[in-house]
């Protein structure tokens, strides 16, 4: 059965590992690798999406222009695909350049209860001819009713497709399986899963993802990706495979890939669950979140956990980074927000 | 004084909202509330205050034109652009709350003197009313800035339809605006609608690349324009002060709307509204 595809995004969550600063040299050598490898989709570029590259998310080393034109000259065999999270990016500027630069499938972030705000993006693309993906973020800080709405109107935009995120890395098996499910039996377009693994359940996520119907998978080289990283690309697909579930890739020249990925993005990078990536997944706080808060902990003299949980408790979300400063100055001056 | 007598054109939450504050103001009266329907909601708000109401548009500017002074387009950029057209010609002053960027900008902490040369003042959006004067600081104090980035946050319901829809006018207009007023050559605008329940607080975050700062003086600058932002913004305050990590300085502010027609966690709605009201008694003034 060849129905599920497996995208990898070493070089999307893998950029937050390089703090945005991927090069020239490691997006050719690291997709002439995996492109070899059978795999479905191939998904490159700034961890936040085009346009994401910001003082506030990072900026990027190289301009998004350059890291499309680089991936797309040497992407032969897999699909292409990027990120755009509306409010970081623009149409004419970000989603205009995704299409000029020929990537092969858009996909199109919102924020779950939020549809409206990318449906202007997912016409524009449409009309343009492309394929375009829905991805919903933070999903476990709605109730399911909410996901499948949302769903509903997503796919009545006309979109391809509906990735749901686990972006906390807080979800159990079965409220996958349940959130899953749910779309899969309302929907009638595939839906994808991707996982963090700070509760290291990201490879029993997405086994639970595809018992519900998923049909799309996501992993990253060694798991390279925020808080306690993604899905492990090399052990998903080894488990597939026992499951004979993922004979289309070539689990030895995926390993090859994988190892050069450790090289090129430093072997002292790998992920591992640390308390602060566990805690974060108790509080549901963004996994986005795990460096900016280790960084301006110590900055601020203060215990990295505690903020953590002031985040968890305001319901943080993706993308405002800049709420970390303002927490850590209200609990460093007894200031209730 | 005899009152100024203003029309405001279009019965949205922006409209209605304006309605509400005009009628506290001690330089002007609204002679003419205008929509395109009867019973909608703001129509219905303003005839319980006793305001004359129209669902003629335009033409009831047309019609009146002898009593009105100034007005408040609070439609949309492609109405905007149709309205002045007619309006230009009848030598009203029109303040302008869409992006149709027909008029002259105005941040009335940094150029309310605008008013005096102009027919037609744009108020560019509700993020740029909101961080471009502590950008303002940083660029007049700092030395050579070459970047500033804002970040609003807002909830989703406080947005409006008009942002939601036009992301990419919203953006555009205010790196635009950060650009001109703070004289560097580049700039960044990030939206985060937030979806939580109860709604969050509009906050904006400003970011500047300076490598040495001289905090001195920026926090003197900063701190004498929150004064000046709250004369006519009373819900706008400092979150966080200067602080500077590496390279890059932030500040924090927070707008709390004063709650009129609008919720006070629509702080956008409200400053964008408190702004033209500034600029509107600054004309009712002087004229």
């Amino acid at each position: 059965m060849n129905s599920l595809k497996i995208v990898d995004s070493t070089l999307r969550d893998g950029n937050y590992t390089l703090n945005q600063k991927l090069k020239k040299d490691t997006i050719v050598s690291y997709i002439n690798a995996i492109d070899a490898t059978g795999i479905d989709i191939i998904d490159v570029g700034h961890t936040n999406g085009l346009g994401g590259s910001s003082i506030q998310v990072g900026r990027s080393a190289l301009p998004d222009a350059e890291v499309l034109e680089i991936a797309r000259e040497h992407i032969k065999n897999a699909a292409f695909s990027t990120l755009i999270l509306p409010g970081f990016a623009t149409i004419k500027r970000d989603l205009q350049l995704a299409i000029e630069k020929q990537v092969d499938i858009i996909i199109i972030g919102s924020r779950c209860t939020m549809a409206e705000v990318g449906e202007r993006f997912i016409k524009y693309a449409l009309d343009k001819g492309k394929q375009v993906w829905s991805v919903m973020f933070m999903t476990h800080l709605v109730n399911d009713n909410e996901l499948v709405e949302d769903g509903l109107k997503l796919q009545a935009f006309g979109v391809s497709g509906l990735n749901v995120v686990d972006s906390a890395g807080a979800l159990l098996p079965n409220e996958v399986k349940q959130k899953i499910s749910l779309l899969t039996q309302n929907l009638n377009i595939p839906i994808g899963f991707l996982a963090h693994n700070n509760f290291g359940l990201a490879i029993a996520n997405t086994l639970a993802a595809i018992e519900s119907g998923a049909s799309v998978v996501n992993g990253t080289a060694r798991g390279f990706g925020a808080g306690a990283g993604k899905t492990q690309l090399e052990v998903l697909v080894a488990v597939l495979q026992k499951m004979h579930l993922c004979s289309h890739v070539n689990f030895d020249k995926l390993l090859a890939a994988t190892d050069l990925a450790e090289t090129l993005f430093n072997s002292k990078n790998c992920p591992k669950i640390t308390p602060e990536n566990i805690i974060s997944s108790q509080y549901g706080v963004f996994s986005g979140f795990s460096k900016p808060i280790l960084r301006l902990a110590e900055l601020y003299q203060i215990n990295p956990r505690q903020v953590i949980k002031e985040i968890g408790n305001q319901d943080v979300i993706d993308g405002q980074e800049d709420k970390i400063v303002q927490i850590i100055w209200q609990l460093k001056n007894n200031i209730k927000s | 004084m005899v009152k100024k007598k203003v029309a405001i054109l279009g019965t949205g939450k922006i409209g209605t909202d304006l309605l509400v504050k005009i009628l506290r103001s001690p330089f002007l009266e609204c002679t003419y509330f205008i929509g395109r329907h009867l019973d909608s909601d703001g129509i219905l708000k303003a005839k319980s205050l006793g305001v004359n109401v129209s669902d003629e548009s335009i033409h009831a500017i047309i019609k009146n034109k002898d009593n009105i002074d100034l007005i408040f387009d609070a439609t949309s950029a492609v109405d905007a652009r149709y309205h002045w057209s007619i309006i230009e010609p009848l030598g009203k002053f029109v303040i302008d709350l869409t992006p149709a960027k027909v008029g002259k900008v105005c941040i009335p902490a940094l150029n309310l003197d605008v008013v005096n040369n102009a027919q037609n003042i744009n108020m560019i959006t509700c993020g740029g009313q909101a961080s471009i004067p502590m950008a303002y600081c940083i660029a007049s104090t700092q030395k050579n800035v070459p970047y500033i980035e804002i970040v609003t946050n807002a909830a989703n319901k406080g947005a409006g339809p008009a942002t939601i829809k036009n992301l990419d006018e919203y953006i555009f207009t205010t790196e635009g605006a950060i650009k001109s007023f703070c004289k560097i050559p580049a700039s960044k605008v990030i939206v985060n609608l937030n979806p939580k329940v109860p709604e969050v607080n509009m906050q904006n975050t400003i970011y500047a690349l300076v490598a040495r700062p001289d905090f001195v003086a920026l926090n003197e600058a900063v701190f004498r324009m929150e004064k000046l932002m709250q004369s006519y913004v009373p819900g706008y305050s400092i979150l966080v002060p200067p602080v500077w990590e590496n390279g890059k300085i932030m500040i924090e502010v927070q707008v709390l709307g004063l709650g009129d027609y609008i919720p006070s966690y629509a702080g956008n709605l409200d400053i964008i509204n408190c702004a033209a009201i500034a600029v509107a008694e600054k004309f009712a003034q002087q004229k």
